[in-house]
């Protein structure tokens, strides 16, 4: 009580009055008419009160105090902050008055501390409280501590605060841009855009709504990329704007044409009016009532690309800070698209060089395809003597080299895949289109590496630069083996064919000559018309028998088929199934079709019961395997050895001597003809295939 | 060449029917058979063992060349002519060389050939 009495005492002793101190709300409360507040005049106070009041008054922290039922207020300068427009008319009057506005937070808390005397703690409380004619998003950290009142009962709370908006506000913006900058990288401009929507729709407070449009100068629009806080597509964000279109409704409601001319760093700044119609208002009680919009000009681009449209938080002024923050906010959302074009490209290219690469293989594969269907190889060298050059993997297939092994040098073929004349006649033609240019073509002898012969034709050209100067030779290397073997073979039969035709027709005018020799023109006409057709039955044999030899009964039978109807009874033949050579066919065929004749018309065969035994075999003589044949016939009328020998008598003994290189003997013994032949076995039989 | 001593004709060729004909053509031209023969062997023989001035030789015997019937005959000096169904460019560089008859053939000219032999 004492020191309080002296305290008092000296602040009337100054001035007449009570005296708080030097401060401006000491002098202010020194000022105030007290009269008519609740607390009544100072002087009334309790004693309390007054320390308390000295204490916050002193205190360069700021602080405030509520007394009384109706919590009047009493502060320091320091708190003048808190309180911006509603210092110095706040002093002294009830809390309620002074805070309306967010009375229904802090009431609750005063009065519980009143009432109860427990005592608050809070920290980055947030407080829309009015300041300087509006609502202002704050942050507190304080608590409510109850004063005793003289009498001992709760007189008052007593309040240190302080302000932590900034920091709270601060680091709520360092996320967001800390989340931008933490964005896994997009794969195109539009996935960017909503991967930073996505980041900045978790910050309401400093961005109620926004739009990322981009723009399209081809089609004068600009396109929806993302939003966030407001319905895509709605009449705050359609979908398409057309740029620099006047109409209210559906045109450039937002003015994104003058963004796009918009340098870097500079903005442009929208009044959210009736036009855009109900507003969202985000995390906020109102709507917010302006916007800014930035030019989102990507890096290496001078344009820009997109526009972003940040609403302004309606309980935050747009402070230096604040801009500054959405400017980081738009500088993010240009780098993140940036990136994401320049990875879109490069994914791109990869693409593209994928694509041409795989085009490349199949022209790869297509060529050593049609390499192997066409029995090309191709080979690309200097045209130097030691130069391997590069082949393709065909070359080495046509000339059995290992395919992973370079093919070897042009000298190093030399005697190895060409005989030395012909790598010579190569040297030479290639040396002629390095000299010239011509291209060359020639058809060569080769070797495959295991030895093999093989034929190929090389056809070489000169390669040129771009200077049109000769730097190497292309050459194609086609395998044509098969193509000249089967050429060959042609050749061979045609040449044989023709000389077998001519030999056929030498005998048939052989055959003409001798009968013309010996008979009258009649008989002529007869006779050689019979011999003709017996030569051609052995023919058509041979022909049947893919001229590979004539089985000896068919022969025997086709040549005997005038007497047909004797097989079995007077015309018996025995022997087991032979084979026998073309040559030889040939000649006992025309023996047989004489011996026939004689016994047809002076012979066996000439009455009605002569017989005639055609028998063959083979024997040994001498350890040598022999052919033997023998005609014999029986029954007929008695045999007259005729005293003039015909063509007949010569076929029948000279031929089949000829033809088969063997003995021949012809008996007209009176019983009957015998004729008998004797030959090594491999002159008429056909040895067994694949010798020669 | 004395008149009253026959000339002496081979003939070598495996096709037996030509080879008759040919021998009726030496005999009707007043020349005698020296001999006939279907194969290499036989014709190599002959004209070792035989008195012979001539040689009628088919070019093909038993489906081999008979090359070395004219070798040898040139060797003695003995006058031939090939016979052949082959084109006379196709035949071995021995055979090709010499006077030859086309398969088949005219029977004049096959006799001119005949004694153009003995007038060599």
């Amino acid at each position: 009580m004492t020191a309080g009495a002296a305290w008092i005492n000296v602040a009337e002793r100054r001035s007449g009055r009570f005296f708080f101190g030097d401060s401006e709300t000491a002098a202010a409360i020194a000022a105030a008419n007290w009269a008519k507040s609740p607390l009544g005049l100072p002087q009334t106070w309790p004693n309390r009160l007054r320390v308390a009041l000295e204490i916050c008054l002193n205190s360069a922290f700021p602080i405030a105090l509520f007394w009384g039922g109706e919590l009047c207020l009493l502060y320091n300068d320091a708190y003048h902050g808190l309180l911006a427009d509603k210092h110095p008319r706040a002093l002294g009057r009830p809390a309620r008055e002074v805070w309306p506005e967010i009375w229904d937070v802090i009431g609750p808390m005063l009065q519980g501390a009143l009432t109860d005397g427990v005592p608050t703690r809070s920290e980055d409380l947030q407080l829309h409280m009015m300041r300087n004619g509006r609502r202002d998003e704050g942050y507190f950290t304080f608590s409510y501590s109850p004063i005793p009142d003289d009498d001992g009962t709760i007189g008052g709370v007593f309040c240190p605060v302080v302000e932590t908006t900034d920091r709270v506000i601060g680091e709520r913006r360092l996320r967001t841009l800390r989340d931008l900058a933490a964005l896994s990288r997009a794969e195109n401009e539009g996935e960017a855009c909503r991967l930073a929507a996505s980041v900045l729709a978790v910050n309401g407070y400093d961005l109620p709504f926004s739009a990322i449009y981009r723009f399209d100068e081809s089609r004068g629009e600009a396109e929806l990329m993302a939003a966030t806080g407001v319905r895509p597509g709605g009449s705050v964000a359609p979908l398409r704007i057309p740029l620099g279109d006047p109409d209210p409704i559906r045109g450039d409601i937002w003015g994104l044409a003058e963004v796009a001319r918009l340098t870097p760093g500079r903005v442009a700044i929208r009044a959210i009016d009736a036009r855009f119609g109900e507003t969202p208002c985000g995390p906020w009680s109102a709507a917010a009532d302006e916007a800014v919009l930035f030019p989102i000009v990507l890096l290496g681009q001078d344009r820009a690309a997109a526009a972003l449209i940040a609403a302004v938080n309606p309980f935050k002024r747009l402070d230096a800070a604040y801009a500054y923050f959405l400017d980081r906010v738009a500088a993010k959302i240009a780098s993140s698209m940036t990136d994401a074009r320049a990875y879109a490209a490069e994914r791109e290219r990869a693409e593209e060089i994928r694509v041409r690469e795989l085009a490349l293989r199949r022209t790869e594969a297509e060529l050593r395809e049609a390499q192997r269907l066409g029995r090309i190889g191709s080979w690309r060298w200097s045209g130097r003597h030691d130069d391997r050059g590069g082949a393709s993997p065909y070359l080495a297939h046509i000339f059995g080299l290992d395919p992973d092994a370079p093919p070897p040098s042009f000298s190093e073929q030399k005697g190895r895949l060409y005989a030395p004349a012909d790598w010579e006649r190569l040297d030479a033609a290639t040396r002629e289109t390095l000299r010239t240019g011509e291209s060359f073509e020639l058809d060569l002898p080769a070797h495959r590496a295991d030895g093999a012969a093989i034929h190929v034709t090389i056809r070489g050209e000169a390669v040129r630069d771009e200077r049109d100067a000769i730097v190497g030779l292309r050459s194609t290397i086609q395998d044509i083996t098969e193509r000249k073997q089967a050429q060959e073979r042609v050749e061979l039969l045609l040449r044989e064919v023709t000389h077998r035709a001519k030999n056929l027709l030498t005998v048939v005018r052989a055959v003409a000559r001798q009968t013309a020799r010996r008979d009258s023109p009649i008989a002529f006409a007869q006779r050689f018309d019979q011999r003709i057709a017996a030569l051609g039955a052995s023919h058509d044999l041979l022909v049947q028998n893919e001229w590979r030899g004539v089985e000896l009964h068919a022969l025997t039978r086709s040549q005997l088929a005038h007497f047909d109807d004797l097989f079995g009874s007077r015309i018996r033949i025995e022997g087991p199934t032979t084979i026998v050579k073309p040559a030889a066919s040939q000649a006992i065929g025309m023996a047989l079709h004489e011996l026939a004749t004689n016994a047809g018309k002076y012979g066996a065969l000439s009455t009605d019961k002569g017989v005639v035994r055609i028998a063959f075999g083979v024997t040994s003589e001498g350890g040598e395997p022999h052919f033997e044949m023998e005609w014999r016939e029986s029954g007929g009328p008695s045999v007259v050895a005729p005293k003039r020998h015909g063509f007949g008598h010569m076929v029948i003994l000279q031929m089949a001597k000829h033809a088969l290189g063997g003995r021949v003997t012809l008996d007209y013994a009176p019983t009957g003809v015998v004729w008998k032949v004797s030959a090594p076995l491999d002159n008429v039989i056909e040895p067994p295939q694949g010798e020669d | 060449m004395s008149g009253n001593e026959p000339i002496r004709i081979l003939v070598v060729e495996d096709e037996p029917a030509i080879a008759a004909d040919l021998c009726f053509v030496v005999e009707e031209v007043g020349y005698e058979i020296g001999g006939t023969a279907s194969s290499v062997d036989e014709a190599l023989k002959l004209i070792e063992d035989e008195d012979i001035d001539g040689v009628i030789l088919d070019a093909n015997l038993r489906g081999s060349s008979s090359a070395s019937v004219a070798d040898a005959l040139r060797a003695r000096k003995l006058p031939f002519f090939v016979l052949s169904g082959y084109l006379q460019r196709q035949l071995p560089e021995a055979l090709c060389g010499a006077p030859f008859l086309a398969k088949p053939y005219d029977q004049d000219e096959l006799t001119s050939r005949i004694l153009a032999l003995a007038r060599r």
